[in-house]
């Protein structure tokens, strides 16, 4: 549903850093509660922010990745209010010169401008029980970067479309393992109808959630101002049971940040060196590269998007390509097979593009059927051997000695009288059926081509039965 | 520059102190004291802006170590906890 | 004192007793300590003797003992910053100045005004802290406790903390010498912060050679300190020369034409005449906005200082007054005194959307303009020669309103807001209690005080006197 009006975004995505944003504990997930915290992000009196390079290098990453313009200085501010995730009472942030702006992101819906990207610390995890909040500042200080769409968006489903192709973005140049479910991307909408305020949403736990809250509020609001009514200026949350949008209690948002530019942290300089250097570390983004694949191996549009959604997939087309594997092939493999085994989940490991490329050699030359090699390729996942290993073991090989094929189809034809009867009696699918039976025979193992001109031969060499 | 009494009860709100009634008339009236003393810095001619780079950013460099803290100093400096988390009362946050 | 312990004829056991002995028995008298830790500071003790029975290599100051403004965190000892809202909160971690000195026995946490906001130690939550010239008055603020401490022979030397004046000021009150180095020479983590681009350590003692060896051991680079200067530590002992023959000071005139206590500027008048004598060149010069100085510092100080205590919240450290909603459990935990909150409100204030223009950059316009002015000035002399506060040491009950307090701290501010180093040391005396003169040099030049600071102490000996009241 198109709106007559502004939607925008706020995505909150947390860097992939080994250290916190202004202290050097730890990031990774899952530790005990209040094990990954010291002084400094747990608002100790006399603790000082550290700003972390790492940090830096990543956010700048992914300014550049998103076509910002970089500031070559920006600083951080304190951003006050109380709540008992924020130990220090304020968030540092970067309000008045933020590390980079504009930049934009391209959908299937049409591009999307970006108005800033800006660092800031995470505050800590809150969890309510009964009668108690329980807070664990593990997360506390953890480097975040915030990112800021334009009120551009027109449509619940192009807000859907901007997230999917944002965190494509942001995984391909390795800046956030941006899963919602964990917490490392965090979205906010908002929207204004014409005529109406300006309305944020909350507590948006996943693309879907954001898409259908959005459809939510743009049919509430029409429906409201075409009844003459007033869309207040306020921020709901999202009950994702009820399926509708609540409004949050005035008094917990946003009144006066106070902000403060931060006096314990120094200007951050970002002089040209940096930047090259960031740009260097840059891969090859998603649209650029399917417009390569495209035009360097002949793929279709709509090839070259799917194996472009992921960095290793794309990845691994090239390696298997290079490895000397024909590009269509190769990229009907890792759509298809590769694809499917892959999301199936489970113990794998996943082949190398060497071995891929093997497999497909294996399949051109004729010495295993397409059936044998979507089996050999389970087997692959299933114990990381090589195709040769395999086939040796199991004797997957393609069937293609002549004399063996006859005894097959002698001993099918053989034991089949009816079917063949038939055959000879006009009827064409017996012989589909004869054909099915000897495969079988073979263990899917016999090369088509050739057991049809056999089986073909010995029916019409049969003495016609009666 | 002016406060009004409604503004010193909101900057006593935003401070999150709690004010009675004979502090906030005493806070009203000085706090009108300070302001007029200041406002004598409205009249000084604009300088230059804050984002000097005179005391200027210098080029990250790698940070010095701190180890965490322990679970057990957290639980120790907290008020209240419960197996290892800080506690605090249940605020009902939605109607 | 460090030759006695070094050439071994004492040992710090020894002298660390004495210290302890005689800061609990004056702490009835003066309160200028908040915590006394007996058993920490003679175990220091014994570890140094023992090390120099080894015949280990020490620091100067090994074996000396001091005192702590208790605004600094030491790891293990409760720090309070004076306030209810601290009591009972013991650090996990010590400051970097306190680590640099770990050789020291540790006397105690002295006295101060609450979180550091006063000039008078009147404001402590656990009672002001007395003047050891005479008890009924106060010893200046907000490092009170720590000068009274030196004034009083219960430490030898002592860490303050200086915003806008909290070393310099007390030490004139107690006729003590208190060292404010340039901001950024010494680490400020582990310092409570009242003011982030203001507030620097320093140290308190008799002498400015002492405070000269302390500064040796606290100065540094710190990379916990993002705003700590990378410059490498000058050697202080070197510039403790009696020569002032090359140095061109300069006195503000409309600061001495107005000083409110005329036996105060004559006091520095008179020292100017000295130094003078000394082969100093001295000169007057114009240092105006003594109304814009206050106000800058009033803004930027209140707006750091509401920003800095938005962490006391009683949530993970602290006192926490508990209550079923997040509202009351804030406000009832921040039980600030009246002081405090006065600042608080100001500075809140000055930061929020309804104050219109934003206060907070307007003073921090100002403090630009100030320190153009200084660096002026510090082109046609090396240091200036001013008063250290317009006061002596006034009466515990004198009540003064909140401006006139804060006046005290008006010839101290320019230094904190330009960041650059200042001493203050005894000249004087009105109605037997001290009159101190202050000394202010370009940033980073330490050294001039210190040679202009010890020249005048060879030359005179306010800084020798002790309170009578105080026996040796």
């Amino acid at each position: 549903m198109k709106a007559e009006g502004v939607i925008g975004l706020e995505v909150h995505v947390q860097l992939l850093t080994k250290e916190k944003l202004f202290c050097t504990c730890p990031t990774d997930f899952g530790a005990g509660a209040n094990t990954r915290v010291c002084p400094v992000c747990l608002g100790l009196p006399g603790s000082l922010p550290v700003l972390n390079p790492e940090a830096v290098t990543v956010a700048l990453r992914a300014a550049l990745a998103l076509g910002c313009t970089v500031n070559n200085i920006s600083r951080f501010d304190r951003k006050h209010y109380f709540y008992p995730d924020l130990p220090k009472g304020y968030q540092i942030t970067q309000h008045q010169h933020p590390l980079a702006q504009g930049g934009r992101v391209d959908t299937p819906f049409g591009s999307v401008d970006l108005d800033r990207l800006h660092l800031e610390e995470d505050a800590g995890k809150l969890m309510h029980t009964g009668e108690s909040t329980l807070i664990d500042f593990n997360r506390s200080g953890l480097p975040l970067v915030e990112i800021v769409t334009g009120p551009c968006l027109t449509s619940a489903s192009q807000a859907r479309a901007f997230l999917e192709s944002l965190r494509q973005v942001l995984l391909y140049a390795n800046i956030s393992d941006c899963r919602m479910e964990e917490g490392s991307l965090r979205c906010d909408a908002n929207i204004s109808l014409r005529g109406g305020g300006r309305t944020e949403i909350k507590n948006l736990n996943s693309f879907k959630a954001v898409e259908r809250s959005l459809e939510f509020e743009i049919a509430r609001q029409s429906r409201m101002l075409a009844q003459g009514e007033t869309v207040p200026v306020q921020t709901l949350r999202w009950d994702e049971t009820q399926a509708r949008t609540v409004p949050m209690r005035p008094k917990e948002m946003a009144l006066d940040y106070r902000y403060l530019l931060e006096p314990d942290l120094l200007p951050l300089v970002i002089d040209a060196e940096i930047v090259d250097r960031a740009r260097e570390d840059l891969p090859e983004l998603p649209r650029p590269r399917a417009a390569r694949f495209i035009k360097e191996y002949g793929l279709s549009p709509q090839n070259a998007a799917v194996l472009t959604l992921t960095r290793e997939m794309a990845d691994c087309f090239e390696q298997v390509v290079a490895a000397g594997a024909a590009p269509r092939p190769a990229a009907n493999l890792l759509q298809g097979e590769v694809s499917r085994l892959i999301n199936q989940g489970g113990k794998q490991s996943l082949p190398s593009p060497h071995s891929l490329a093997e497999l497909l050699a294996l399949q051109e030359q004729g010495s295993i059927s397409v059936t044998a090699a979507k089996e050999v390729l389970a087997q692959m996942f299933a114990s990381g051997q090589s195709a040769d290993s395999i086939l040796s073991r199991n004797s997957l090989s393609q069937l293609s000695d002549r004399h063996a094929l006859e005894n097959l189809a002698q001993a099918v034809i053989a034991n089949n009288p009816n079917p063949v009867a038939d055959y000879l009696g006009g009827k064409k699918q017996a012989f589909g059926y004869l054909m099915g039976l000897a495969m079988k025979e073979s263990g899917g193992r016999a090369n088509p081509g050739l057991l049809k001109e056999i089986m073909v031969q010995l029916l019409t060499k049969q003495p016609i039965n009666k | 520059m002016g406060i009004s009494r409604e503004q010193v009860r909101k900057t006593g709100e935003l401070a999150k102190l709690s004010l009675e009634e004979a502090e906030l008339n005493r806070l009203a009236t000085q706090l009108q004291e300070f302001l007029d003393y200041v406002n004598v810095l409205a009249a000084m001619p604009a300088g230059s802006t804050i984002l000097e780079v005179a005391d200027s950013g210098v080029k990250l460099s790698e940070r010095e170590q701190v180890s965490c803290l322990s679970q057990a100093q957290v639980v120790a400096l907290a008020p209240d906890t419960w197996q290892g988390m800080v506690r605090v009362p249940r605020e009902i946050e939605y109607d | 004192m460090a030759e006695l312990l070094q050439s071994g004829k004492l040992m710090a056991r020894e002298l660390t007793e004495h210290y302890l002995d005689r800061s609990e028995s004056l702490q009835g008298k003066f309160n200028a300590y908040i915590t006394i830790t007996r058993d920490r500071a003679l175990k220091t003790a014994d570890q140094v003797d023992e090390l120099r029975r080894q015949g280990r290599e020490l620091s100067t100051l090994a074996g000396i003992p001091m005192a702590l403004k208790d605004n600094i965190s030491t790891q293990g000892v409760a720090t309070t910053c004076a306030s209810k809202v601290l009591a009972g909160y013991i650090p996990p971690f010590d400051a970097t100045a306190v680590k640099k000195l770990a050789d020291s026995p540790l006397l105690g946490k002295a006295n101060m005004d609450e979180f550091a906001m006063g000039s008078s130690s009147l404001t402590s939550a656990f009672g002001p802290v007395g003047n050891p010239w005479d008890r009924k008055r106060s010893p200046g603020g907000s490092s009170g406790g720590s000068a009274a401490v030196v004034a009083a022979g219960c430490a030898p030397f002592s860490l303050g903390s200086d915003t806008g004046g909290s070393i310099r000021q007390p030490a004139a009150f107690c006729g003590v010498t208190g060292f404010k180095p340039s901001f950024g020479r010494v680490s400020r983590k582990g310092l409570l912060p009242l003011a982030s681009s203001l507030d620097q350590i320093g140290p308190i003692a008799r002498s400015v050679e002492d405070c000269a060896l302390v500064l040796q051991a606290i100065c540094g680079h710190d990379p916990g300190d993002s705003t700590s200067a990378r410059l490498p530590v000058p050697d202080f002992a070197a510039a403790l020369r009696e020569d002032v023959s090359d140095l061109a000071i300069g006195l503000p005139e409309e600061i001495l034409d107005n000083c409110p206590d005329s036996r105060i500027s004559a006091a520095v008048e008179a020292a100017a005449r000295e130094l003078e004598g000394a082969g100093a060149k001295i000169s007057r010069v114009s240092m105006p906005y003594e109304r814009e100085t206050l106000a800058a510092y009033m803004l930027i100080a209140t707006a750091e200082g509401a920003s800095n205590l938005a962490r006391y919240d009683g949530v993970a450290y602290g006192c926490r007054h508990t209550s079923p909603s997040w509202e009351e459990m804030y406000t009832g935990s921040r039980v600030f005194g009246e002081e405090v909150r006065r600042r608080l409100m100001l500075g809140t204030f000055s930061l929020s959307a309804g104050s219109g223009c934003s206060s907070y950059e307007l003073g921090q316009r100002a403090r630009q303009k100030i320190s153009s002015h200084l660096a002026k000035l510090f082109a046609e002399v090396d240091l200036l020669l001013l008063p250290a506060a317009p006061f002596v040491a006034f009466r515990l009950d004198e009540e003064l309103d909140p401006l006139t307090m804060y006046y005290n701290d008006i010839y101290a501010i320019p230094a904190n807001l330009a960041g650059l180093p200042a001493m203050s040391v005894p000249c004087g005396e009105k109605g037997g209690l001290p009159v101190g003169m202050q000394m202010m040099a370009p940033r980073f030049r330490e050294d001039l005080l210190l040679r202009a600071g010890y020249t005048w102490q060879r030359r005179t000996d306010w800084h020798l006197r002790c309170p009578r009241e105080v026996e040796q």
